[in-house]
């Protein structure tokens, strides 16, 4: 079902709206949460609350495109609890943690500086290929596992690893060449 | 703020089309076959030599009483080439479309795992449905990715679909165009729009007749625009029957009916030339200001 009318079901407050949201990105929103809990029944309650929060949101919003909206939704819940788990004791790692090393310590003024960083990346991944930008956001924005992005992108884990560490290091340049320390 | 938090929140600001990009993209992969080279020529060439000596198909499972579906019904989303869309979606959309000087529906390309079959005004059993219709503004359904065109029907046809256990039940009217408002119809031409069946919402579809005039905002059919049951993988996709589609005719027809327009009055206020009565011509030039 094309995104325009599922989103027509939810400002209709159909129960399909749910039904079909999950039929076209109940996998992708798994996927997402899973990546970052690593744990499938936290996951699954994330994805819940995702369609909670869809749910919620729509109407009055009208989110086009509707399939970053959800993404945002299931990511933003994961990391969510995430940190709330990783708060009590200690959790996987995420593969965001790799991206450490390019950018400077936060500073007082955290959230220009996120905001700021955050249109950085954006415009670095504008100069990027496109095979290039996909890479980098399954790992970093999905945090998809290196065996799933290779299966992706039809290419052996060494070549995504190697890939991942050729972008980092060229991240690394522009911002510093942006004027981040 | 670590260094996560602060990295999590500034990858928020990765931008939609980047995001979307990202989680549709899969590397087509090569096939392997194709590494066969020549020796997949020639085996192309003995199964086509074997096609051509044994007898017809019958092409699918045909619907008992009915007629046999075609072979390319059964056909998988993956094995459609990115190049096969609908004329209309086409970048630079040719002077002629196929369709434009036949109401022969669209070739079954696109869905996957449902039958279909052309049935009579009289077996046309479109058993009424319950559907809600979501709050819009004129604004914004003028806003919606509509085509917008004044036509005539000239024929109409029904059509049983079976997905799965269920069976549907759309009609595909032969419209021909008389004037253009939005979208790249050309007048004279005759484009198919498929209707849902009866249901709740279908409005003034119910009274549409050939030989009535009607104002059109349609949908263009693509080859994901269609229907599809939770937790199955078949698919009714709407561009293997039409062009176009009008799932609710509340709203989006106007229909002539000796002399008046009949159309949605709560939704929009249309002002009437003479005062009195609103015609076609009054939708347009209503239609004309509202899409600028």
């Amino acid at each position: 079902m094309e995104d325009q009318r599922i989103v027509e079901l939810f400002f209709a407050r159909s129960e399909q709206a749910v039904a079909a949201l999950d039929e076209k990105y109940g996998s992708l929103l798994f996927r997402i949460s899973d990546n970052i809990l690593q744990n499938d029944l936290d996951a699954a309650e994330c994805v819940n609350d995702t369609y909670l929060g869809v749910w919620n949101a729509v109407p009055p919003a009208r989110p086009s495109p509707l399939c970053a909206f959800v993404c945002r939704i299931a990511r933003n819940l994961s990391l969510k609890r995430y940190r709330e788990r990783t708060a009590q004791k200690r959790g996987p790692a995420l593969p965001l943690e790799e991206l450490a090393g390019c950018i400077p310590a936060p500073s007082a003024e955290d959230v220009l500086s996120a905001r700021e960083l955050g249109q950085a990346i954006c415009r670095f991944l504008d100069g990027l290929d496109r095979e290039s930008r996909v890479l980098f956001l399954r790992r970093y924005w999905f945090s998809d596992p290196v065996k799933d992005i290779a299966v992706r992108l039809g290419v052996s884990e060494n070549t995504v690893s190697a890939r991942l560490r050729r972008l980092r290091i060229r991240l690394q340049q522009y911002l510093q060449k942006e004027g981040f320390p | 703020m670590n260094q996560t938090e602060l990295l999590s929140q500034a990858l928020d600001e990765v931008r939609d089309g980047q995001i979307e990009e990202a989680a549709q993209y899969q590397k087509k992969r090569r096939k392997p076959w194709l590494r066969w080279g020549g020796l997949a020529a020639c085996l192309a060439v003995a199964a086509a030599a074997a096609l051509l000596l044994r007898p017809a198909p019958a092409g699918g499972e045909p619907i008992p009483g009915g007629k046999p579906v075609p072979d390319s019904a059964s056909l998988q989303a993956e094995d459609v080439p990115e190049t096969a869309q609908p004329a209309l979606q086409s970048p630079d959309p040719p002077q002629e479309p196929e369709t434009a000087v036949s109401d022969e529906p669209a070739s079954p390309i696109y869905s996957v795992g449902v039958q279909w079959e052309e049935v009579s005004a009289e077996d046309y059993g479109g058993v009424t449905s319950e559907a809600c219709l979501a709050y819009y503004t004129p604004e914004e359904i003028f806003a919606m990715d509509t085509v917008i065109f004044r036509g005539i029907p000239r024929s109409v046809r029904y059509f049983r679909v079976r997905l799965d256990d269920m069976d549907l039940w759309y009609r595909v009217f032969a419209i021909e165009v008389t004037a253009c408002y939005r979208g790249d119809l050309q007048p004279g031409d005759i484009y198919n729009l498929l209707c849902d069946g009866p249901s709740t919402v279908s409005g003034l579809i119910e009274s549409l007749g050939t030989a009535d005039e009607a104002i059109f905002m349609p949908r263009i059919a693509t080859g994901e625009t269609g229907f599809s049951l939770s937790g199955s993988d078949s698919f009714f996709c709407y561009a293997d029957l039409a062009e176009l589609y009008l799932g609710e005719g509340i709203r989006f027809l106007f229909l002539e009916e000796d002399g008046q327009v009949d159309y949605a009055r709560d939704v929009y206020d249309i002002p009437a030339a003479d005062g009195q009565t609103v015609t076609l011509d009054d939708v347009a030039a209503y239609i004309a200001a509202m899409t600028g």
